[in-house]
């Protein structure tokens, strides 16, 4: 049987393949380790860390949305030092890479936390700028070009790791930011975080989610992301790592055609804790038939019409 | 690496909205004990992502039972369902009741749709005296209690609007009749659970109860189903459904 290449560089760190869990939906692999082979898995992005640790949100965290769902658990973690002690060790015994999502209040917080991270076997950061669930911090910082600028810089001065830094859709060009994130130095971005939304429950007048608001993802939006990925590819040369409701190896596809060099998969492993697997298998029978030797001759393969 | 297909033999309804279906799935059903629950997808096509988590009814040989309730979107999908029709379940998931044989008195109080996992445990128990508390809205709701008398030693039942039984709330009935119980085993309605717990422990009686949350993966991995117990934030889908008495309902108690 023909070998087709499913590995893909980023930023230095090869993955086996271009699939990846997305942070917040795998936990740190444990629980979908009872559903996949983890070392089939390109890697996996672990639950958003904060220095100390976080309680997160008040429940409901979580409301069902047309083709997808709210949440808001507001970054509940153990905190850098317990994730580095209990889940480092369960992680490396796997052939996937590992990415640190890393959640901070200020910029002092990014720089602490990458400075425990240099020192341990962790193969890339990816500096949340983006999650919509908290008070401080995050979001906050992705939202403006200064801010993911400040932030960036700051971690990339200190950092052993490659960084990359995961992008907000909240903004009105995310092209932008994502220039002003590769004039800072990072080795590159991943998009989309999910996009705020409000469910509200008629009968009571109140917001299902105990926080009022949520971060919107799933299959609804998917086109948005696609989008996303498309205008950021035009505007950089670092490599991107895309998603957005992926269900299936298409959906992955259109993020690589759209210049994505990785995918990351995230509330649909609800719905079917196999899917990561499944799309890597999927992937090599989708490279034999066509005739791709090479996935990275997908990558950025989109043909505008007109 | 295919996900766990259920195929339903028999469905049935138990009230004008309670569907009980009979499904096939020896892992499942070899798997099952009181208290744990299967993630339920509803449909087919992607408008609804989350799967329904919905505890098991009872389980022998190759097959298990579940109830739910016709209460939303997701429950109005899998109503459309047939005997016949293979359903994608994954489970059993979570942590269920556990018993022991030294137990002389024990006690299973349900309220509503939260009598499904206690009447499995009334049922699956043996070897002391059992004694059953089952709480309903109205007559029209009662569901189960017939095939249950011959597991129990004493059948209470209770409807909120005096329908049949005794008239009110099952809170309240227990509380007239609880004794000396080595342990209670309760599922029901969050004021309702709460009501019993915090009643136990006050008379230092042992207790399980399991908790309802909103779920996202059902495996413990995504987080949202967070309640604050006693030992700090657990997640009702991997730590739960059932907790100690002792560990939850502890907000206003310190």
């Amino acid at each position: 049987m023909k070998h087709v290449n499913t590995s893909v560089n980023i930023a230095g760190v090869t993955f086996s393949n271009p699939v990846i869990a997305a942070s917040g939906t795998y936990g740190f692999g444990r629980e979908y380790g009872n559903y996949v082979d983890l070392n089939k898995l390109g890697g996996i992005s672990v639950k958003g860390l904060t220095l100390l640790p976080r309680e997160g949100n008040m429940p409901p965290r979580i409301a069902e949305t047309p083709s997808g769902m709210l949440n808001s658990v507001g970054l509940e973690n153990p905190g850098v030092e317990r994730f580095i002690s209990d889940e480092i060790p369960f992680l490396s015994q796997y052939d996937l890479k590992t990415i640190v999502n890393v959640a901070g209040n200020s910029i002092e917080d990014y720089v602490n936390m990458t400075l425990k991270l240099n020192e341990t076997s962790v193969d890339m950061l990816e500096i949340n700028l983006s999650c919509p669930n908290v008070k401080h911090g995050c979001v906050s910082f992705g939202v403006s070009e200064q801010g993911v600028y400040e932030v960036t810089k700051a971690v990339k001065e200190v950092s052993k790791k490659p960084v990359i830094i995961k992008l907000t859709p909240n903004v009105t060009s995310i092209a932008s930011i994502a220039y002003k994130a590769q004039d800072a130095g990072a080795d590159g971005v991943s998009l989309i975080n999910t996009i705020t939304g409000m469910k509200i429950n008629v009968k009571t007048r109140r917001p299902v989610l105990y926080n009022n608001t949520g971060g919107l993802s799933g299959p609804a939006i998917r086109p948005i992301a696609v989008r996303m990925v498309h205008e950021v590819y035009q505007a950089i040369d670092i490599p991107i790592i895309g998603m957005g409701g992926i269900t299936c190896l298409s959906d992955a596809l259109e993020f690589i055609i759209a210049g994505a060099s990785a995918v990351m998969i995230g509330t649909y492993n609800f719905m079917n804790p196999y899917l990561c697997e499944q799309i890597v298998i999927d992937l090599i029978d989708y490279m034999k038939h066509n005739n791709i030797d090479n996935i990275k001759e997908m990558v950025g393969s989109l043909r505008l019409n007109g | 690496m295919n996900l766990l297909k259920s195929k339903i033999i028999e469905k049935k309804m138990l009230t004008h909205d309670n569907i009980r279906l009979v499904l096939e799935n020896k892992e499942i059903a070899g798997k099952s004990y009181p208290g744990v629950f299967v993630n339920v997808r509803c449909c087919h096509s992607d408008e609804l992502i989350l799967r329904r988590p919905i505890s098991v009814l009872d389980a022998y040989e190759d097959r298990y039972e579940i109830v739910f309730k016709v209460m939303g979107k997701g429950t109005e999908r899998l109503a459309y369902f047939e005997t016949g029709d293979l359903l994608d379940v994954l489970g059993p998931l979570g942590k269920g009741f556990t018993f022991s044989q030294n137990y002389r008195k024990v006690a299973f109080i349900g309220g509503g749709i939260g009598i499904f996992p206690v009447v499995y445990a009334a049922k699956q128990f043996h070897g002391c005296q059992k004694d059953f508390f089952a709480g309903f809205k109205t007559k029209e709701e009662i569901m189960l209690m017939e095939s249950l008398k011959q597991h129990v030693d004493h059948l209470y039942l209770s409807t909120d609007d005096g329908s049949e039984g005794y008239p009110g709330f099952i809170t309240d009935l227990f509380m007239e009749k609880m004794t000396d119980y080595d342990m209670v085993y309760i599922c029901g309605p969050a004021v309702m659970e709460e009501k019993i717990v915090k009643t136990l422990r006050k008379n230092k009686i042992k207790g399980q109860v399991s908790l309802e949350e909103r779920m996202g993966c059902g495996i413990g991995a995504c987080l949202v189903c967070a309640c604050k117990t006693s030992h700090g934030i657990r997640h009702v889908c991997k730590d739960g459904p059932v907790f100690d008495i002792e560990d939850v309902f502890i907000e206003d108690e310190k």
